[in-house]
């Protein structure tokens, strides 16, 4: 019963977070200059009520082309012998206040414990300002049995026109050097659900200060960004019959460039 | 999204348990197995004998009983005539008489109506037709399942079904009222699975409310079970020789084909629903081009008959 109560405290938290953030705070650009090269070390814990508990890691390559393009590379690799990888690229333009961004994404999931293969390919279209942000697209899904034979109809399905929407508030600009993040979503960087199977997370990080007073050694640490988020997925929320599916905490650090 | 909650509330009339998008005052799905063991535990499970190796099976799907059961007064009334074989129905022939028939959940649409559903179904009960239940999201929400339970007592079960020249099908009921089978009833599942792949059943079929895919958007705003589940049992159903899966919930007739595994999604029975329905499974029927199981959809809205007799092989 515990769950309910927090999930339920989490959702009057992030409705007033983003209603406080939106209408109180000033318009200010939202990420200036260009971002550098990362890359993204994590690891991951998860439960949910079918793989019960598993491990993983996953490792994403942040590679802006110039200010106006964004390309992310993304794997992963669970214990419940899952395995994932992905390619974002993210065109952007900034605006008098918050940007516009546009997403395409392609999704590759190879689910050996059942022996699927999962294929996504997602396009969406964004704005983000300071504190918060919004993201709404479709995308279009290709499952099929590793024992499939070419054209073989009964192996496969697809289930195109998908909705993709993400909501997310932060607690500071953008820009900051640590922040606090959440919001709801039905897919991440490594799953895509259906529309009505949404994903609750609640995230941050931190910047190590970059001053040309440290040493070498404290310097090189300015690189380093600390990241940790943690995701809820509760199911039948649509049956109007929520149960508690699963979650997933994952920990780790950035190395920019 | 808390105006949408709310208008959405203000239209339901009482209807739906918007709450219970977040939090559920009903008893969660492993909650819900664990009762349901303690019954299951003291009564095995029903073996029906039929009288040929052919016979039919009814399936009806969200009724929603509200104030009205025209459309289940008309089900009820052709598995009647149908059970008789004196009394044929005029769209089936003779093969053989159906021994029970199948609701897929959603039997009613909110608090209160569940008497006047188990009015009718007492006055088939009366005639000697079985009728099985799986729990659907409006039986259960509203704090609904000890009602569902005092009427059904168990959210998963086995029927068996024996011929005269002592071959055996299989129906398995499983509960996704909270699209989530739960640790518990994965566990069941499997090891019921495993069981009747061993024990050489001639045909098994899954019977749930909740269906799986979403091809297109004939199924509305309904939703589905999350993929990791979905996956877990698509690949199940196809390692134990699960031939067909029965659902309802969408509202809408579909069939899809996933790892040589038919999921068969059939109309809703909801009264003043245009296109409201039910099923007929032929398991073996003579009359098919094969010998496995056909199905046939029979309209009982104002729709069109049509659609007759589709084999699924």
């Amino acid at each position: 019963m515990y769950y309910k109560i927090v999930l339920r405290k989490f959702v009057i938290l992030l409705a007033l977070t983003a209603a406080i953030a939106t209408y109180a705070a000033p318009p200010t650009k939202t990420k200036p200059g260009n971002q550098p090269y990362s890359l993204t070390l994590l690891a991951e814990y998860g439960y949910n009520k079918t793989w019960l508990h598993y491990g993983g890691a996953q490792i994403k390559a942040f590679l802006p082309v110039n200010e106006h393009v964004e390309i992310t590379l993304i794997a992963e690799g669970l214990s419940s012998n899952v395995y994932s990888a992905g390619l974002n690229v993210r065109p952007k333009m900034a605006l008098p206040i918050g940007e516009l961004f546009f997403d395409a994404t392609v999704h590759y999931s190879a689910i050996q414990r059942t022996r699927i293969h999962d294929a996504i390919t997602a396009t969406s279209i964004g704005y983000r300002m300071d504190y918060v942000s919004a993201q709404v697209g479709c995308f279009y899904r290709t499952m099929a049995s590793y024992d499939r034979a070419w054209h073989s109809e009964e192996e496969y399905l697809c289930e195109p026109f998908n909705f993709l929407y993400r909501i997310a508030a932060n607690v500071r600009p953008l820009c900051s050097r640590w922040n606090i993040y959440m919001g709801f979503a039905n897919f991440n960087e490594t799953q895509f659900e259906r529309p009505w199977q949404p994903l609750f997370f609640l995230g941050g990080y931190y910047d190590f200060a970059p001053s040309s007073n440290f040493e070498y050694t404290y310097r090189a640490a300015s690189h380093f960004r600390l990241l940790f988020e943690a995701t809820c997925k509760p199911t039948g929320m649509f049956h109007l019959n929520a149960n508690f599916y699963g979650a997933t905490a994952k920990f780790g650090f950035a190395y920019k460039f | 999204m808390l105006v949408v909650l709310l208008l959405f509330t203000a239209c339901s009339q009482g209807n739906l348990d918007m709450l219970g998008m977040f939090y559920t005052k009903s008893e969660l799905a492993d909650e819900r197995f664990t009762q349901s063991e303690e019954y299951n535990a003291i009564h095995p499970f029903d073996t029906i004998h039929v009288n040929a190796e052919a016979y039919r099976v009814y399936y009806m799907t969200d009724v929603h009983t509200d104030s009205t059961t025209i459309n289940l007064d008309t089900f009820f009334t052709h598995v009647i005539n149908d059970a008789y074989p004196a009394m044929q129905h005029p769209l089936l022939g003779q093969v053989c008489s159906a021994p029970f028939c199948c609701c897929l959940g959603d039997i009613v649409n909110a608090v209160g109506h569940y008497p006047l559903f188990q009015s009718r179904v007492k006055a088939l009960e009366r005639t000697g037709v079985r009728m099985y239940c799986t729990p659907g999201n409006h039986d259960i929400y509203y704090d609904q399942w000890e009602e569902y339970r005092s009427y059904y007592h168990t959210s998963h079960f086995c029927v068996v079904v024996r011929t005269p020249a002592g071959r055996e099908d299989l129906f398995i009921f499983i509960d996704t009222s909270s699209a989530t089978l739960g640790v518990l009833q994965m566990d069941w599942l499997k090891n019921t699975l495993r069981e009747a792949k061993a024990a050489n059943y001639r045909h098994i079929i899954v019977n749930t409310h909740t269906h799986f895919w979403k091809k297109d958007q004939s199924q509305g705003h309904t939703s589905n079970l999350p993929l990791e589940e979905t996956y877990e049992l698509a690949y199940l159903f196809s390692q134990y020789g699960v031939e067909l899966v029965m659902q309802g919930h969408g509202h809408c007739r579909d069939l899809q084909q996933f790892k040589n595994v038919k999921y068969l999604r059939i109309d809703a029975l909801e009264d003043h629903y245009y296109n409201a329905g039910y099923c007929i499974l032929h398991i073996d029927n003579p009359q098919s081009a094969n010998d496995g199981i056909t199905w046939q959809h029979v309209p009982v809205g104002p729709q069109d008959a049509s659609d007759a007799y589709r084999p699924i092989d």
